[in-house]
This record gives C-alpha cells, sequence and structure tokens, in this order.
C-alpha cells in the first residue's frame, strides 16, 4: 500500500509539474517579438486579413484567456494545427514518437551495456593504468559537444570509410505497424531484412548520443562500487567464502545500482535535449527534428506542443524510474 | 599530507592543474587574441583566391570557405565564448542564488512555490528551454547569455536552499538572529559567505554546460550573427564542405572540447579539494576495494 500510495503521489506530482510546463512554455512563446498572425495570413496579407487571421486563432483576447483556452483545448487532446505542415499538432507529434522512442531506448541500451561493466571494472582496478584511461575518457564524455561528435562520426565512419548510412531511419520498406518501433516490429513479425536495415541505420545516432550517458552511467557505477565494497556485507560474505566474483557482480553491484538508477531516470533529460540536436543532423524523423523545424519556421504551437511531450517524456520516465528503484531497494520505499 | 593550503591541494591534483592551465590559457587567449593572431583580418575579410585550403605552415588549421585562416578565427572566437559562458552562468547565479537563499530561510508557500518552480524548469530539457528562449529572443549574442540564464538558474538555486536548510540551525545563525539581526543581513552576511566553495565549484562545472549549450546554439543559428567567428556557427558552415575541408569543422569541435574539458577537471578538482567530506570517504573505500582485491 505505501508503495501504491507513493506511485498515485508521484503521478500528482507529475502532472502538476507538466502543467507548469505548459505555462511556461506559454510564457516564453508569448514573448516573442514576431506576430503569428501576421505569419499564417501570409506577405501579402492587408492589415484588415491579419486582425481577421488573429480574431479567428484566438490571439486577440487577454493572455490569461489565452492560456485557459489552450489548457482546455490541450485536455481534449487537441494541440492546434501546425502552421507549416497544416496538419494537427497531435497527429504530427504521435507519428514521430516511436522514432524518438527507439533512439532513446537504443542508446540508452547502449550506454547501459558499455556503462555498468566499465564502471565496476575500474572501481575493481581502482589507481591502475585502465581506471584513470576510464576517468580521462568519462570526462572527455561530458565534454564532447553532440552535434560536432555527429559531424565526426559521419565524416570518419561513413565519407571516409562507408560503413553506415549517412542518415535516415531505414532504406527499404518499414516492417508492418505494430508499436511504430522499426527494430521491434521487424523481430516481432521475423523480418530480419528490416531488421539489420533498421539497426544499421540507428548505429550512428545512438552512439553520439550514448557517450555522455555512458560516461555518467560509469562514473556514478564506479563510486557506488567503490562505496558498496566498505561496507560491512563484503567481509561477511568473504569470511563465508563466496568467491569475489559473486561477491561483486551479485551483491555489491545490486547495492551499487540504487544511485545508478536514479541517474539513468535523471540523464534521460540529457539524452532527449541531445536528440534534438542529433535528430536533425541525422535527419531522424523523431519530436526533437520536429521541434528543431518548427523553432526554425516560426511555428510557436508547434514548438510548444513538442517541448510538452518531450518534457512528458522525461517526467515520466522519472515516474518509472522511481517506481523501479523502490521495487529494488526497499529502503527508497521507505523514504 | 604536507602543506593542507588550498593552492597546495590544489596543485597536487594533476587534474585539476590540467583543468587550471587550460582554464587560464583561454583567458589569456580571449584577452589578448587580436594582438596575437596570424591573421588579425580573419574576422572580417575575405579572400576568394585563398578558399578552403588544407593545413599548411602559413595556415595551421587551414582557411575556410572565404579564405579566412581557420586558426586565427579560432583564437578570435575564444572571446565569444568565454564572455557568454561567463555571462550566461553570472546571470543564472544572479537568478538562483538570491531564490535558494529565501526558499531555504522561510518555510511555507513561498519556498515550495519557489522550489517547485525550479523543479518544472529542470523538467524541460535544458537545450529545448534554450533553444526557445534564444529563437524567441532573436539570434544575438545577449540573447544567448539569457537564455543560458533562465536554463542554468534552478541548479543554483538548488543548491542554494540545501545548503542554507542545513546552516538555519546552526548555533552561529541562530545567534545572529538572537543578536537582532534582519534575514537579509544574516544571509548576505552570514549564510552566504559559507556556501562559497559549493558554488565555485557549481560556477566552475556551469561553465562547461554554458559553452556546449551555446555552441549548440551557434550551430543551429541561434548565436551571434555572420560573420561570427563563433565555435558552433563554424561548425554548422563548415558541414557543408565536408568530407573534403575535413580541417575546418574538426577545428573549432577540438576547441570546444579543450575549453569544456578544462572547466570540468578543474571543476572536479575543486570539488575534491574543498568537500572533506569527500576526502575522507574516497579514502575508505580506496582501503576497502584494496582488501577485495588481495582476496
Amino acid at each position: 500500500m505505501p508503495l501504491l500510495l507513493r506511485f498515485g503521489k508521484r503521478l500528482v506530482w507529475s502532472i502538476g509539474t507538466l502543467l507548469g510546463v505548459v505555462v511556461i512554455v506559454f510564457a516564453i512563446s508569448n514573448v516573442i517579438p514576431a506576430d503569428p498572425a501576421a505569419l499564417v495570413a501570409g506577405d501579402s496579407a492587408t492589415a484588415e486579413q491579419i486582425a481577421e487571421t488573429r480574431a479567428r486563432l484566438g490571439l486577440d483576447l487577454p493572455l490569461y484567456q489565452q492560456l485557459f483556452n489552450y489548457l482546455g483545448r490541450l485536455l481534449q487532446g487537441d494541440m492546434g494545427t501546425s502552421i507549416f505542415t497544416a496538419r494537427p499538432i497531435a497527429e504530427d507529434l504521435l507519428g514521430r514518437l516511436p522514432a524518438t522512442i527507439e533512439l532513446a531506448l537504443g542508446s540508452m541500451l547502449l550506454a547501459v551495456l558499455i556503462g555498468i561493466p566499465v564502471g565496476v571494472i575500474s572501481a575493481l582496478k581502482r589507481g591502475s593504468l585502465l581506471d584513470h584511461a576510464v576517468r580521462v575518457l568519462t570526462v572527455s564524455g561530458f565534454a564532447v559537444a553532440n552535434f560536432w561528435l555527429a559531424i565526426m562520426l559521419q565524416l570518419l565512419l561513413v565519407m571516409w570509410l562507408d560503413l553506415l548510412p549517412l542518415f535516415g531511419r531505414i532504406e527499404g520498406d518499414a516492417p508492418a505497424f505494430i508499436t511504430g518501433l522499426y527494430t521491434v516490429d521487424a523481430l516481432l513479425t521475423g523480418n530480419w531484412r528490416a531488421l539489420g536495415d533498421a539497426l544499421w541505420h540507428l548505429a550512428l545516432p545512438s552512439i553520439t548520443l550514448a557517450l555522455p550517458v555512458a560516461a555518467t552511467i560509469v562514473r556514478f557505477t564506479r563510486t557506488g562500487v567503490l562505496e558498496a565494497l566498505g561496507r560491512p556485507f563484503v567481509p561477511y560474505a568473504q569470511a563465508m567464502g563466496l568467491p569475489p566474483v559473486i561477491i561483486v557482480w551479485r551483491y555489491v553491484l545490486r547495492a551499487a545500482l540504487t544511485s545508478v538508477v536514479t541517474q539513468i531516470g535523471l540523464v534521460t533529460g540529457t539524452l532527449l535535449g541531445g536528440a534534438v540536436v542529433v535528430e536533425a543532423i541525422f535527419d531522424w524523423p523523431g519530436l526533437g527534428g520536429y521541434t528543431v523545424n518548427s523553432i526554425m519556421m516560426s511555428d510557436y504551437s508547434a514548438v510548444m506542443g513538442a517541448a510538452l511531450w518531450i518534457a512528458a517524456m522525461y517526467v515520466i520516465t522519472n515516474v518509472i524510474v522511481d517506481a523501479v528503484q523502490a521495487m529494488v531497494d526497499p529502503r527508497a520505499a521507505a523514504r | 599530507m604536507g602543506g593542507t593550503s588550498f593552492w597546495s591541494r590544489l596543485a597536487r591534483d594533476r587534474l585539476a592543474t590540467t583543468g587550471f592551465a587550460i582554464t587560464v590559457l583561454f583567458v589569456v587567449i580571449a584577452a589578448i587574441a587580436p594582438w596575437i593572431v596570424p591573421y588579425p583580418e580573419a574576422a572580417h575579410e575575405i579572400a576568394p583566391m585563398n578558399r578552403l585550403r588544407p593545413p599548411s605552415e602559413a595556415h595551421w588549421f587551414g582557411t575556410d570557405r572565404l579564405g579566412a585562416d581557420v586558426f586565427s578565427r579560432l583564437l578570435l572566437g575564444t572571446r565569444e565564448t568565454l564572455f557568454v559562458a561567463l555571462f550566461g552562468v553570472g546571470a543564472a547565479a544572479v537568478i538562483g542564488v538570491p531564490l535558494g537563499l529565501i526558499a531555504g530561510w522561510l518555510d511555507g508557500w513561498v519556498s515550495d512555490g519557489i522550489m517547485r518552480l525550479a523543479d518544472i524548469f529542470l523538467a524541460i530539457p535544458q537545450i529545448i528551454l534554450a533553444i526557445a528562449i534564444a529563437q524567441t529572443l532573436g539570434p544575438s549574442l545577449v540573447n544567448v547569455v539569457l537564455a543560458l540564464g533562465f536554463t542554468i538558474w534552478p541548479w543554483f538555486t538548488r543548491l542554494v536552499f540545501a545548503e542554507t536548510r542545513a546552516l538555519r540551525r546552526e548555533p552561529f545563525i541562530e545567534a545572529c538572529a538572537a543578536l537582532g539581526a534582519s534575514p537579509w543581513r544574516t544571509l548576505a552576511l552570514h549564510v552566504l559567505p559559507n556556501l562559497a566553495s559549493p558554488l565555485v565549484v557549481r560556477v566552475t562545472l556551469s561553465m562547461g554546460f554554458a559553452v556546449l549549450t551555446a555552441a549548440a546554439l551557434g550551430f543551429l543559428g541561434l548565436g551571434a550573427p555572420a560573420p561570427s567567428p563563433e565555435w558552433g556557427r563554424t561548425i554548422a558552415e563548415a558541414r557543408e564542405y565536408l568530407p573534403d575541408a575535413w580541417w575546418y569543422a574538426l577545428a573549432p569541435g577540438l576547441a570546444i572540447f579543450i575549453v569544456v574539458m578544462g572547466f570540468n577537471m578543474l571543476g572536479d578538482g575543486l570539488r575534491d579539494v574543498l568537500d572533506p567530506k569527500l576526502r575522507r570517504s574516497v579514502a575508505a573505500s580506496r582501503a576497502q576495494s584494496a582488501k577485495v582485491q588481495e582476496a
């Protein structure tokens, strides 16, 4: 029950946070120097036509009323119409959501698969040459500009070595739609050609995004393992005659993972933020690329919608991480 | 343990020393760039005959699409990068620190409200927030500074809030109240000085983040307009000339990497030096990990 209560509280709190995000994004998009009504009405529009458009879009109302109207429409799933794609924004975003989820999951998986073993080994070999090399690499991982890394990887692996595709999500036909994640759909339908194709396209953007996340995971795994090694259960397990491999990979790692799990939730923000620029570079048809396009075209409702969805993904991830944490670590549930 | 002063401890940390050296180097470059660059006219003059030349003795990092020396523009761009990062982080501190002090000192809805607001700002991935603000205000250096300030402030608020809460019940702070000091006086003269160490660490680490974010904004065309030698913008320009003119895109990215590396190493080193609690726990776990190794 306390677990359920805690989860419920987090959920309510998350909805409050998202409401706050709407208000902030709304506020930002309303200090704009450009007049969206003039943009919609077009270059050759007369003053009356612009005024008419303004009234039609509800842009002549007081700000708080515009905000309430926006919130009301949001509750009905209506995020407005994109000025440039001329389609409902919610539909645009929904169509692009799977690509971003696939990219985020792929990068996260890659980062975890690299980060945790490297972090553990680095902690066990503390002070060794390997440990120093890992530390330098993790510090470097935080210092690289992701858009530059993306371009350099394109230069090296695509333009020079011709190993991977330059951009896009798939070359041939997409697999039959089930989840919208090409790799998962291809697996489910046994479409091996599409699976290979999708993974081949996923590789480069995932590597780019995974780097800073892997660095974070290495760092926290390393610290966590070092801390856990100092706890009394370690000499106890040794006294019981457990082999060091079991002590480290089973007990020490589990104790160390609590802080790592929290970090995984938090770095999702870095990952989603990074996806914005990286998607634009790899022409990945996700939310990030959509955001950049909308921003460049001053499509404010689309920007608002996209920012809200990305923030929602982040908040939801953290609710899930919190629940996982409570299940893995009983102490977290008690807190 | 030899000397225990701040400087001697910092000097013993190799990462921190390197970070410090890099930071000082770039500050000096920023200060005297116009007088030391090999081609001072590279910032504005064009030499079409000379465009996209590979690295040579005359041009260490080659020339760009307009025939200007890439290395010279790189050094000139240091100024903008450090300016934006310093003032961006400064703006964040100016917003974040007072809010954190107030939230940490008071109880009730004001405090809750400030911290909720910080949480909400942190729920939006920072680069999106920065892009939205910079786009809204229009492309210019000053607007990048504002975008950074509004993006980074919650980190300062959270830090100052937690530290102020911890200090609030300390006897020396209660003594201030007993002596009749106003809350403002207590916060400014007795709480704030005690936050100097964590704030210095936070500022240093935020500088690295600010350089990266500013470069990303420049890359998206939201920074200073052309012909600014800003590094992010240069990478965006250079992208069109790949794979042939690889030096053009490589150089500014390396510059960003080295500067951010410098700030991060310095920040990590400062944290180790300034936080005695951390030093002790690391020493303890080092001993323990040695024991497991032996087993």
